[in-house]
């Protein structure tokens, strides 16, 4: 994979830099969502593609993402992952503005978000790390 | 070839494992809703939730169709089908056929967005050397 540098970032927020099999790669990113991923020069294994995050004008970037509650709630979770480790195996709710409520009981994490005055959280439980999961199902 | 993507998310790091975990909105009776996450599972043929959500959503669990599905060990699921809206992501609603089950588990790993109606509505691309999956409500 090779970054394209040759469009400017115009609706860039900022660069992300992820570091995975030992190695470096600096993806732009355009306010946590905007994206365009350009497949060129696609090899036969199709495994070499070039990324390029500036290639959606500003504009259409606001109009492909409105702001909605569940969205901003799923921003804080990408943004927070570690603050929600003591969690793991328990229920959480979340709203844009962070943890509304967490419990081992499902239904009460709604009754904790609801007592804070938010009516549709983002509910999950955080998973437990080390449990290798083989999922698929077939009809 | 040009594909481009309105919407990205980071693959969940549970500390051991990266999933592809996509907030979905399950759309009851009337405006009752509920947000959480489900594993974009590519192997799965149809979407597959836990029967909980859908005391929140106002909907009783043997209302629906009951069939079976299959996992990879070929153990067979006893699920009730039911029909509803789905918001996956930011913005894009489908009407598509929900598997619930008891009989499985309440991980966001273990909520599945499988292909029937969503693979046919939406488009994925998954980067996992950066931690990064991005979806597409145009096809």
């Amino acid at each position: 994979m090779r970054i394209d540098r040759s469009r400017a970032p115009t609706n860039a927020q900022h660069v992300h830099e992820a570091h995975t099999t030992g190695a470096t790669r600096r993806v732009t990113v355009t306010r946590g969502t905007a994206v365009s991923v350009e497949f060129l020069a696609v090899q036969p294994s199709a495994t070499q593609y070039i990324h390029s995050a500036a290639t959606v004008p500003a504009a259409a970037v606001q109009r492909a993402r409105p702001a909605t509650r569940a969205y901003s709630a799923s921003e804080w979770v990408q943004r927070n992952q570690a603050k929600l480790r003591p969690y793991r195996g328990k229920w959480v709710a979340v709203s844009s503005s962070g943890l509304v409520g967490h419990s081992t009981d499902f239904d009460e994490v709604f009754v904790e978000a609801r007592r804070r005055g938010v009516d549709n959280p983002l509910v999950f439980k955080v998973p437990t790390p080390g449990r290798r999961k083989v999922v698929s199902v077939r009809r | 070839m040009h594909l481009r993507f309105s919407e990205q998310y980071p693959f969940h790091d549970d500390g051991t494992f990266l999933y592809p975990m996509c907030p979905v909105t399950l759309i009851g009776k009337g405006s009752q809703q509920i947000t959480t996450y489900a594993l974009v599972d590519t192997g799965a043929d149809t979407t597959m939730l836990h029967a909980r959500w859908l005391d929140r959503l106002g909907l009783r669990l043997k209302s629906g169709r009951a069939e079976k599905r299959w996992g990879i060990d070929n153990k067979a699921i006893d699920v009730y089908v039911h029909r509803i809206w789905l918001k996956i992501g930011n913005r894009k609603r489908v009407r598509c056929e929900v598997a619930f089950s008891e009989q499985i588990g309440d991980d966001p790993g273990d909520q599945l967005l499988g292909r029937e109606t969503v693979f046919d509505e939406l488009r994925f691309a998954f980067r996992q050397r950066v931690g990064m999956f991005y979806l597409n409500a145009e096809i």
